[in-house]
């Protein structure tokens, strides 16, 4: 399983918190050192100042995959491909309630309009990664007329974003076992923690075939936050005993850059609030374990 | 199904606290959800003015070196004991007789085992069978190392409940953050009593309001959640800690909305971007103005102070809205906004008010 490191767009997307540039600088070194191979660098549509911080953030970067996330707009793309940008994520909503309440459209519309930016990312020469938002209140064989859509325009992977964390590790693992066999395109889970499920989601996933899944470091993301970039690989590597290729002592130095930018006194993740427990590799910073 | 919550919070607050708690009011909280026992560690009295039942974890070997030790539990009105039996630290004949012993003084009596997760087949069979010949009411099937997934959970728990005489009860261990979603497993698998402490707060059990939560949500549970997160802020202060802002179902933040695109969805219908309605958990929502906000957020928060801002102004205010997030590293006070609009709309600049303000 390979991760997808989107602390620094949907862990700075959490209501109040705001990275510096200095900080969003240390945080790729931090994600370079511990081997994450895809960082969700940020958004580009966020304007001009946004736009310099990616590119210095692109320079910076020895080693991860960059991706900039999109909305499914022509000019949020054209944003991300001049800032440089070779990974380029595109976003449009997966579930009936989203395609009706919040875009007010139809189902053929997201296909179209999905087909259509894509289409024009892919002449631009960028590697494309479709998002398929609130997949989990999706009909699951609409998110596979999704994915085959986005694997006809030469996307390289689907993401199933669980965008109100609403999911349960049971019926995730069916759904999981069944999309991975009929997916065109391979599948990154993305989980939220709104049920404080996030990380037993993300495992199930990964037990049933899903090859690619966001996290977050010390958790932090919309709402309750997102699968912890910390807890999962304490989890892969010492209840599944199947370590991730992570040099994970190197994580207690990104989770305290973060917990310092994003001002947390405590997380809600056991290994820091609380107050007692200690994974191994994080004992190496006292600090983190309040 | 029947969900009863084992606690661990009481008797956690006791151990970490030296005695002078508003027990009473602490208990009645905690009675508010379907909590059927309060666990305490050897040797913390329970708390006075307990109406729920108590009960004491005692090591086998405490029996022999103090005769007297159960006839003093049981008078200071812990009438319930768990014999925990810690794999190769004591034999299965000292549980034995610890229990009967015990039963001469005390009204039930369970067996634990901490490292439950860790035996093998064969030495949980024995446990049963020890556990029915003395007459056990429960056998607490402890995750003590964190070992489990929630699928192992399930399979190892599922079959438990099949072969054993006497209830099952499930104690998650939570190094790794699965505890909620394992106590969720074991109850699937058919058991009624799994253990909890408000906010994951002590170092073994699942956070109570996240299990609460999934049983409601999945199994169908009917308890009622709507002060929960009120209640469990109270337990955790009494324990000097506080929720953390992003805490699944309790954190006060997780239901505020600050990007564009959220904000615009949640205006539109908050169950867009809100997979829990705020007052079922005793929270409300927010939507907070700062570096991520769109046109529209800002529209409709000023709307909300009864200023009707063009599409023109909103514009420009969120890109200075930006920027002062940007300055400042953090939202905008409500009070931020209204000055940037007055600024915008009748040039009264009072950029240094503005940022007094942020201070504050």
């Amino acid at each position: 399983m390979e991760l997808v490191d989107t602390t620094l767009r949907d862990g700075e997307q959490t209501a109040g918190i705001v990275f510096s540039a200095d900080e969003k600088l240390d945080m790729v070194r931090a994600l370079n050192a511990i081997g994450i191979g895809w960082i969700e660098a940020g958004i580009p549509a966020m304007g001009p100042d946004e736009r310099e911080v990616l590119k210095e953030m692109l320079r910076v970067n020895k080693t991860s995959a960059m991706i900039a996330w999109n909305r499914a707009d022509k000019g949020d793309i054209a944003n991300s491909i001049s800032c440089g940008f070779q990974f380029i994520h595109v976003s449009l909503p997966a579930s009936d309630f989203h395609i009706e309440h919040k875009l007010r459209k139809s189902r053929e519309w997201v296909l179209a309009r999905l087909r259509e930016v894509l289409a024009q990312a892919k002449g631009e020469g960028a590697s494309l990664i479709v998002g398929a938002e609130d997949a989990s209140r999706a009909d699951p064989e609409f998110f596979l007329r999704f994915a085959d859509a986005a694997a006809s325009c030469g996307a390289i992977r689907i993401r199933y974003a669980d965008t109100v964390g609403c999911m349960e590790p049971f019926t995730a693992a069916e759904i999981f076992s069944d999309l991975a066999k009929r997916s065109p395109l391979p599948i990154e889970f993305h989980g939220h923690n709104d049920l404080g499920l996030a990380v037993a989601n993300t495992l199930a996933a990964c037990q049933n075939g899903i090859p690619y899944a966001s996290v977050t470091s010390i958790g932090i993301g919309e709402r309750a936050g997102n699968a912890s970039l910390e807890d999962f690989a304490g989890v892969m590597r010492f209840v599944c005993r199947s370590p991730l290729k992570l040099r994970m002592e190197h994580l207690p130095k990104l989770a305290s850059i973060v917990r310092g930018a994003a001002r947390r006194k405590q997380c809600p993740q056991p290994i820091y609030t609380g107050f007692h427990r200690k994974l191994p590799f994080l004992e190496l910073d006292p600090g983190l374990n309040g | 199904m029947k969900l009863e919550l084992v606690d661990r919070t009481i008797g956690w607050i006791a151990q970490s606290k030296a005695g002078n708690a508003d027990w009473p009011r602490l208990i009645d909280l905690i009675g508010k959800y379907p909590v059927a026992m309060i666990d305490y560690p050897f040797p913390i009295i329970p708390a006075q003015g307990s109406h729920i039942k108590a009960r004491m974890e005692i090591p086998p070997s405490l029996l022999a070196s103090d005769p007297e030790a159960l006839k003093r539990i049981s008078m200071s009105g812990c009438c319930h004991a768990a014999i925990s039996m810690r794999f190769g630290s004591a034999s299965l004949d000292e549980a034995k007789k610890a229990a009967l012993a015990a039963h001469r003084h005390l009204k039930s009596v369970s067996l634990k085992l901490p490292d439950a997760s860790k035996m093998d087949a064969q030495a949980l069979d024995e446990c049963i069978a020890a556990a029915w010949d003395a007459g056990i009411s429960s056998i607490i099937f402890c995750d003590g190392q964190s070992v489990l997934s929630p699928q192992e959970t399930f399979g190892l728990i599922r079959e438990l409940v099949q072969r054993s005489c006497c209830a099952i009860e499930f104690c998650p261990g939570n190094k790794y953050g699965l505890a909620a979603a394992n106590a969720f497993a074991a109850l699937k698998a058919g058991v009624r009593r799994v253990h909890t402490c408000a906010g994951g707060l002590a170092p073994s059990g699942a956070a109570m309001e996240e299990v609460l939560f999934s049983a409601k949500r999945f199994l169908g549970d009917k308890t009622d959640t709507k002060s929960i997160a009120q209640d469990c802020g109270m337990l955790l202060r009494a324990a000097q800690r506080d929720v953390p802002s992003n805490k699944a179902i309790i954190g006060e933040d997780i239901f505020a909305h600050e990007s564009g695109i959220h904000v615009d969805g949640v205006m539109k219908n908050p169950a867009l971007y809100e997979a829990i309605e705020p007052s079922e958990v005793g929270l409300s929502r927010r939507l907070v103005v700062g570096k991520h906000s769109g046109r529209k957020a800002i529209r409709g928060k000023l709307l909300d102070f009864g200023v009707d801002a063009s599409d023109e102004a909103a514009e420009i205010i969120m890109h200075q809205v930006k920027r002062l997030a940007e300055k400042q590293k953090r939202a905008l006070a409500d009070s931020q906004l209204l000055s940037l609009y007055a600024e915008y709309a009748y040039g009264v600049a009072e950029k240094a008010e503005v940022l007094a303000s942020g201070a504050g």
